[in-house]
């Protein structure tokens, strides 16, 4: 009976319960993590492509999903369908692995730093997400000025404009000081694109690379509250480690997240059962599909982070076979990186689409996809005619990629709630949280013990 | 000690320290006394070379011993060695204070040892010694140890080659300032790599082309520099040097336009410039000085180019100075008092 | 924290030096030995402590660090160096005893220095640099044998190391520095070459390195460090231009470097002190004219009672 009982029991490994996993067993806790899946992370995960294929096929046979909380109940995930174009092309290329749903790793959040701290960053492998451009209303492509070098080095700005945009960088960045803080706080509430225009007087264009680029919201109408504190960490980010402002782990970012956490968990102690299905959940115990019962003081059986669903997103994974170098740009002699990110403002589009698309493409270089195939994710608000946006967006890429066009190899689209769609670091938080109910304390959430002092 | 934080150091309990300490002093002392022994008596044995090493990995300032070093390798190893062997020795000098410059780099006797390494090669990689720089460079853009040893690489590279680097050096200053546009050290550079390459240009004609179009380019990247950053020194500097503003006796105005009439205009359009900014930055004290600055420049090529306005004008902005910049108030008072002696005369 | 000028402290911090021999730092650095006998000495006399300056200690010290060529090494049974040798010409000229070494012999070792373009190596090994050469015209004017210099050629190269920004770089085509300005403008104030730059020009560039704290950085965009109090002053000095900085905050910037508890200054607040940052951060509050302090000679870095009395 021994080994049935444990301290915390944790209940699926997204993101949130790996860190709050590895935090609990670096405290010394009895910890059991179980997941009904056959991998890690939950929607945080990838997905092999033999299991993305497994999953199409139940979807389409009986409307249901296979994997534990893709459902519903959770107002999460609403709907996933794959549609393959090329079986035979698509079965050839090896080792494929498509994310459910990527989120925003910045170079200064919350999860970076608590991955250097822990030094669980040492389970990965972090590498730069370069280029950020908009295709904007003047149907043109215009590079997304991520810091001051940019906006020195930009070509299309003018030199008033330049003056204001380094104004709004230098505002973001000191704007929980006076005077700053007294206009945050009159814009706070309104659209943001009322600050941008009335304080700043950045011309149409620029709004919409600070709203669509630099923010990267779907959404033209997002308030100023929301949209100060992604830019913030944006901009914060750049130059920590490099030109850039976004990371990306190799194999998969998610995934490799949670299970980095995992296992760092599972070197404490930790014990790890998944493919394993909750039958029933007591105040103390948790019993398995299969009749096991599993006693701890402690049970943690959340999804996710929860929070009120207010836009359902259209997200779209496309796999591509060809050259699609253009699309990612070299800005560092030693360093040949491919992701970029691509931001389409809404007004570019020909379709009368009220959101922009926003779109991630990953290299083979990033080890989720074999040699001269690419990983594109693209994202917009759910619409009557949002499969157009994502089309004519998909379109204006592929003519990046000239002369050749890559063959499309499969498709795969999910409907979900934009809860899902905050950064990574959302997870940290909520993590922290829950450690604090457990131990009425942060101090030693995931704090190496002192190493000694080096001679 | 430069950055080294007095709390750190007192953590340390003393009587521990200074038993450690003991046995430290003892072991180096006793072999700082034997390597100088040993130069004394002129040893220039292999055993005496790897003593070197060792003190010198204690410090790699004790210059003496970098001295004894090349005594050696002059006087007792070099003798017997073949091209290839004494550049054997030598590729292991150079890696041996490569490593010593990670911890290191701005020692100048690491810099020393490895130019004497490269002239007593018989087949310096000169190549390897700029890839060199460009990484010192890059962990710090102002180490001007890396930018003083380029330099001399550079030099080395002309003369083994008979051809100029200049505008290849130029280019690599331009990547380093669109990475990072307070990098000054990049700004002085083009500087003096602009008046080499307008000197190599023999022909009269051409070289009027190429400074007009230095000019121009050189124009337009201050521009954004200045209206990206107006708190940004380095570029109101660089701008002052392409204004003419230049006092060293070799290089003045190097790429002012030939005539008084045009480098009055050219004046004239970088002040109306400064002015667009300055309704946009009033505060910003490089453009109220730089305002008086061209102001005066522009009298003092033309008095009747500029107006009694114009000239009250530099008061107000000398005065301005003195609030928004009280550091210097003592400079900006001389010049408030230099334009009103030229307004009463 | 007041912060008042420690003066007693300091000089308690200078006599500890002495003791310093138990600590693994005193053996590293004796590449820096004389440098620190004059770093010292200088510190005590601006404190008006010459009397504490063991004499006879100092000069023997200073006597055994003669080497063969004429010239000092920065300890017995190292190489000799020009920068050794102009510390050591100080303090023997501050203590007096320069009657006690052979000056000729001196002046020759530094004179065979000079490299044909005017400029001069540090060692036998090369190396050269405009620190160098002033080194080499200070101490030659000390000794009063300035005149075997080529001083035309030593004009003309200083000259060459003058940069558009108003200021001297290590050499020609280096980038302007503080530590440079100085020695390049002490120098042909030595030379009394000074009407060959634009005084305002760079007096331009060495007020544009007071940065907001009160204290000076060595180029721009650089932090501030207490001993360009003394590489930035001293030239503003020599042209008459202290005015052009805000003395109150610099001295108060100063102030900030003090070690309340064991005396001495360092670069920052909060850094450990040290001998050298101890002895600039006092001369830089010598030449702003502390009441506490003995005046200071900005060409030469000696008491300005010892640069009067030999008529320098």
């Amino acid at each position: 009976m021994e080994e049935h009982k444990f301290d915390v029991i944790i209940i699926g490994t997204n993101l949130a319960n790996s860190i709050l996993a590895a935090a609990c067993s670096w405290e010394g806790q009895k910890v059991l993590h179980i997941d009904k899946n056959p991998f890690y992370g939950e929607l945080d995960g990838s997905l092999a492509l033999h299991d993305l294929l497994k999953l199409s096929d139940s979807c389409s046979s009986s409307n249901k999903f296979p994997f534990a909380n893709f459902d519903s109940e959770y107002s999460k995930l609403r709907s996933i369908h794959v549609q393959v174009y090329n079986s035979e092309e698509l079965l050839a290329a090896k080792s494929i692995s498509i994310q459910l749903i990527p989120r925003a790793l910045f170079a200064s959040g919350d999860l970076i730093k608590l991955l250097t701290r822990s030094h669980i960053y040492k389970y990965l492998e972090l590498k730069p997400v370069y280029a950020s451009e908009l295709y904007s209303y003047k149907k043109d492509w215009l590079s997304v000025p991520e810091s001051r070098s940019d906006i020195f080095t930009n070509k299309i700005l003018d030199l008033k404009s330049k003056r204001k945009v380094m104004r709004f960088v230098t505002f973001v960045l000191s704007s929980d000081q006076e005077p700053h803080a007294e206009i945050l706080e009159q814009y706070y509430e309104q659209p943001f694109k009322n600050l941008l225009s009335n304080h700043f007087g950045l011309s149409h264009e620029l709004r919409e690379c600070v709203i669509y680029g630099l923010c990267r919201s779907l959404r033209g109408d997002i308030l100023t509250k929301d949209a100060i504190t992604i830019i913030r960490k944006h901009i914060q980010s750049h130059g920590i480690y490099g030109n850039f402002s976004m990371l990306k782990a190799k194999y998969g970012t998610g995934s490799e997240l949670c299970q980095a956490f995992c296992r760092s968990a599972a070197v404490m102690g930790a014990t790890y059962m998944l493919s394993q299905e909750v039958r029933g959940i007591g105040q103390n115990t948790v019993t398995l599909e299969n009749g096991e019962v599993f006693h701890a003081k402690v049970i943690i059986d959340n999804k996710i982070e929860k929070g009120p669903s207010l836009f359902r997103i259209h997200q779209r994974c496309i796999v591509y076979k060809g050259d699609c170098r253009k699309l990612f740009k070299q800005r560092d002699v030693f360093l040949n990186m491919e992701s970029s990110h691509y931001s389409f403002s809404p007004a570019s589009l020909d379709v009368t689409n009220d959101a922009s698309v926003q779109c991630l493409i990953i290299g083979p270089q990033m080890g989720e996809c074999p040699r001269d195939h690419t990983i594109w994710y693209l994202r917009t608000l759910e619409s009557s005619n949002c499969d157009a946006a994502l089309l004519q967006a998909e379109n204006l890429l592929l003519q990046r990629c000239d002369p050749e066009h890559p063959t499309r190899l499969m498709q795969m689209d999910i409907e979900c709630d934009d809860t899902t769609l905050m950064d990574y670091d959302a997870a940290v938080l909520h993590a922290q949280s829950q450690f604090l109910d457990l131990f009425g304390s942060l101090d030693h959430f995931l704090v190496p013990e002192k190493e000694d002092e080096e001679e | 000690m430069h950055g080294v934080l007095r709390r750190n150091v007192k953590d340390v309990d003393p009587e521990v320290r200074m038993k450690k300490e003991r046995e430290k002093i003892k072991k180096y002392r006793a072999l700082l006394e034997n390597v100088l022994d040993r130069k004394k008596k002129k040893d220039y044995s292999k055993q005496a070379f790897d003593l070197t090493t060792e003190l010198l990995d204690w410090n790699p300032e004790t210059y003496s011993a970098w001295n004894y070093r090349r005594e050696i390798l002059l006087n007792g190893i070099f003798p017997n060695l073949t091209d290839a062997q004494k550049q054997d020795v030598l590729n292991n000098e150079l890696k041996y204070v490569t490593m010593k410059l990670k911890d290191h780099p701005k020692v100048y006797w690491l810099f020393n040892h490895r130019r004497w390494s490269l002239e007593n090669a018989p087949y310096p990689d000169w190549q390897s010694e700029l890839m060199l720089t460009e990484h010192l460079l890059i962990k710090d853009q102002r180490n001007f140890h890396a930018w003083h040893y380029r330099r001399y690489v550079v030099a080395a590279v002309e003369k083994t080659n008979g051809t100029s680097l200049a505008r290849r050096e130029l280019e690599y200053t331009r990547v380093a300032i669109e990475a990072d546009f307070s990098n000054f050290s990049a700004w002085h550079s083009r500087t003096k790599l602009l008046q080499t390459i307008l000197n190599e240009e023999s022909d009269e004609e051409q070289r009027e082309k190429l400074r007009s179009t230095f000019l121009s380019q050189e124009l337009d990247t201050i521009h954004q520099a200045i209206f990206t950053d107006p708190e940004d020194s380095s570029s109101w500097i660089y701008h002052r040097w392409l204004m003419g503003f230049c006092h060293a006796p070799n290089e003045n105005a190097l790429l002012l336009p030939p005539t008084k009439e045009q480098c009055a205009d050219l004046l004239r359009q970088e002040i109306n410039l400064i002015h667009e900014l300055y309704e946009m930055e009033p505060e910003n004290r490089w453009c109220c000085e730089l305002l008086i600055e061209y102001g005066r420049s522009l009298q003092r090529i033309n008095p009747q180019l500029v107006d009694g306005k114009e000239q009250e004008e530099w008061v107000q902005l000398a005065r301005k100075l003195q609030t928004i910049d009280p550091l210097r108030k003592g400079r900006y008072l001389q010049v408030q008092k230099e334009i009103e002696q030229v307004s009463t005369v | 924290m007041d912060p008042s000028f420690l003066k007693e402290t300091h000089i308690e911090y200078l006599k500890r030096l002495k003791e310093q021999d138990t600590r693994l730092e005193f053996w590293l650095t004796q590449h820096l030995h004389l440098s620190a006998v004059y770093w010292s000495c200088l510190s005590l006399w601006l404190l008006g402590k010459d009397n504490e300056i063991d004499r006879m200690a100092v000069v023997s010290f200073i006597k055994s660090c003669l080497t063969e060529s004429g010239g000092f090494a920065c300890y017995p049974g190292h190489d000799e160096h020009i920068t050794n040798t102009v510390y050591a010409v100080q303090v023997l000229l501050m203590l007096d005893a320069l009657n006690e070494v052979d000056t000729d012999r001196i002046a020759n070792y530094v004179v065979n220095l000079q490299n044909p373009d005017g400029s001069m190596r540090g060692d036998k090994w090369g190396e050269t640099d405009a620190r160098f050469l002033y080194a080499g015209i200070n101490c030659l004017s000390l000794m009063g044998k300035l005149h075997l210099l080529d001083q035309e050629k030593a004009t003309n190269w200083i000259l060459k190391c003058y940069n558009f920004d108003g200021g001297f770089g290590l050499c020609p085509g280096a980038e302007t520095h503080g530590a440079y300005v100085f020695t390049c403008v002490a120098a042909l104030a030595i030379l009394r070459k000074l009407d060959q730059i634009d005084e305002n020009f760079l007096g331009w560039w060495l007020s544009e390195r007071q940065v907001n704290s009160g204290g000076l950085n060595g180029r721009p965009e650089k932090l501030p460090d207490s001993c360009y109090s003394w590489w930035i002053l001293s030239p503003l000095a020599i042209i008459n231009k202290i005015d052009w900085i805000d003395r109150e905050k610099l001295i108060e910037f100063i102030k900030t470097c003090q070690d309340p508890d064991s005396g001495g200054f360092s670069d920052r607040k909060e850094d450990v002190a040290d001998v050298y940052h101890t002895c600039f951060s006092l001369a830089g509050l010598a030449l702003l004219g502390h009441p506490d302090l003995k005046p200071i000679d900005p060409r030469y870095c000696i008491p300005t009672e010892v640069s009067k009395k030999y008529g320098l």
